[in-house]
């Protein structure tokens, strides 16, 4: 052995032999818990929702989101999947309910209304469209389209439930598209099977965003709104009756007046 | 049956009994005026003719009865006062079955009046003519309106849309034009009073 020289250890493995077996465990520990990260994953990632079944019934959970309101007991529950929409509805009535979405004023005018009725174990649902402040008017009577997709209910003696599938954009003139943000909802029931009985104190306002699944109870519409804006339309309409009224007396006043020099004939 | 659906059945119980009352009443009157000049000398047509003047009369009262009470309850058996008068469709309903029942009523006050002798006359059986086909006219209007209120469509949407007319506008005369027809008609009838006049002076003048 010369002089000068460190004595090093040697191990009887090559350098690299060496590396590969310091990394190993922790290449194994990585590989292990990506794995493990993927089976997690793969575990534990919420499976898509299936699509609410329109059979009349809803069940717990069945929808996505809901709303109760409890001013007047009734429940919307809604399910967005691709582009449609699920929407069930449940009252306490034996009668009509309705949900409706975007009026443009006044009151209801220009809403978009689904509104239906169960009537011996037939489900009577109907795509209408307000046309003036207080009434509706159904899609296709107007020109549009009946865009209901599936629809089914069930009626017991307390409760009714309708669900029913269509379209966000349904592309009719008549009907509203469901879009992102805060939409202005109306919900409605009465007692009668039919479309028109009125729905009286049964009915509010609710601010949903569908898409997000918010909602907020924005409580009745405000003091119905009168008629034309500025001044009130009462005073000119009022002159207009009796006008025509006077206007009908007063003619026919005069033409009985006129009679007397009238030729007259034998009796017939 | 709910208290509010049978409620509201009066209302449209009384809206057809009127119409079908007062529609007769209309059809009655229209033969009879046919018969001043058809006089063909058949049973069955005279008959029809003799008969459609009382009938016009009995209808007619019938049906102003069912229309003043059509009026009740629409106005308290369908919607709230406040939804009433806040709608246009249900003014214009509202002012259309004024007119209608104004009609009517001068149709049995003319008749109860001047009796089955107004058919000798031809100015009081065209103005009992007129006033017969104004009241059917806007009866016709009214229940169109109606229909509209009830979400259904019209019979009369083709001819009221060919005309220009929408009733869910609310229709209202400007003060100007209000005034103009009442001063026009009440022109008309000081006119009338006064040829009235003169020719009953002259009549007392040619008796003496």
């Amino acid at each position: 052995m010369s002089r000068g020289a460190h004595p090093r250890s040697r191990s009887p493995l090559p350098r690299a032999v060496r590396v590969v077996a310091a990394t190993a465990p922790l290449v194994f520990w990585a590989v292990i818990a990506s794995a493990g990260m993927l089976a997690a994953w793969g575990l534990t990632a919420t499976a898509a929702a299936p699509a609410p079944v329109i059979d009349g019934k809803i069940a717990e959970g069945e929808y996505a989101s809901h709303y109760v309101a409890r001013s007047i007991g009734m429940e919307l529950h809604w399910t967005i999947e691709g582009d449609s929409i699920y929407i069930g509805l449940r009252a306490p009535t034996t009668g009509w309910l309705a949900v409706g979405w975007d009026p443009s004023g006044p009151i209801m005018q220009g809403e978009d209304i689904l509104i239906g009725y169960i009537r011996g174990r037939e489900l009577f649902l109907q795509d209408y469209f307000a046309n003036s402040s207080v009434t509706h008017a159904n899609d296709v009577s107007l020109g549009g389209r009946d865009d209901v997709l599936e629809s089914s209910g069930s009626e017991d003696e307390q409760f009714t439930t309708i669900e029913f599938r269509r379209k966000l954009d349904t592309g009719d003139r008549f009907d509203r598209p469901i879009t992102p943000g805060t939409h202005t909802v109306q919900l409605a029931y009465a007692p009668g099977d039919d479309f028109v009985t009125y729905h009286g104190e049964k009915r509010t306002v609710v601010r949903i965003d569908f898409l997000a699944g918010a909602a907020q109870e924005a409580g009745l519409f405000a003091r119905p709104r009168s008629l034309g804006e500025g001044s009130d339309p009462l005073g000119p309409w009022l002159l207009t009756v009796a006008t025509g009224v006077l206007a009908i007396v007063v003619l026919t006043a005069a033409c009985l007046l006129w009679h007397g020099r009238g030729e007259r004939r034998p009796l017939r | 049956m709910s208290p509010e659906t049978g409620r509201i059945a009066w209302h449209v119980i009384t809206a057809e009994l009127h119409t079908g009352m007062l529609t007769l009443a209309f059809a009655s009157t229209i033969i009879r005026l046919i018969g001043v000049w058809v006089t063909a000398d058949r049973p069955v047509w005279r008959g029809l003719v003799r008969l459609a003047e009382p009938t016009a009369y009995l209808a007619g009262v019938g049906g102003l009865l069912a229309l003043i009470a059509s009026i009740v309850t629409g106005f308290t058996y369908t919607w709230p006062a406040e939804v009433l008068l806040t709608s246009s469709v249900v003014l214009n309903k509202i002012a259309i079955t004024a007119f209608s029942t104004t009609f009517w009523l001068l149709f049995l006050v003319t008749r109860t009046v001047y009796g089955p002798r107004l058919w000798d006359h031809a100015c009081l059986r065209w103005a009992y003519a007129a006033l017969v086909a104004g009241g059917f006219l806007t009866l016709m209007l009214a229940g169109s309106t109606g229909g509209h209120l009830a979400g259904k469509r019209s019979m009369l949407d083709g001819i009221l849309h060919a005309l220009g007319v929408n009733t869910h506008l609310l229709f209202t005369l400007s003060t100007a034009a209000a005034y103009t027809i009442l001063i026009a008609s009440v022109s008309l009838l000081a006119a009338a009073a006064i040829r009235r006049l003169i020719w009953g002076r002259g009549q007392a003048r040619r008796a003496t």
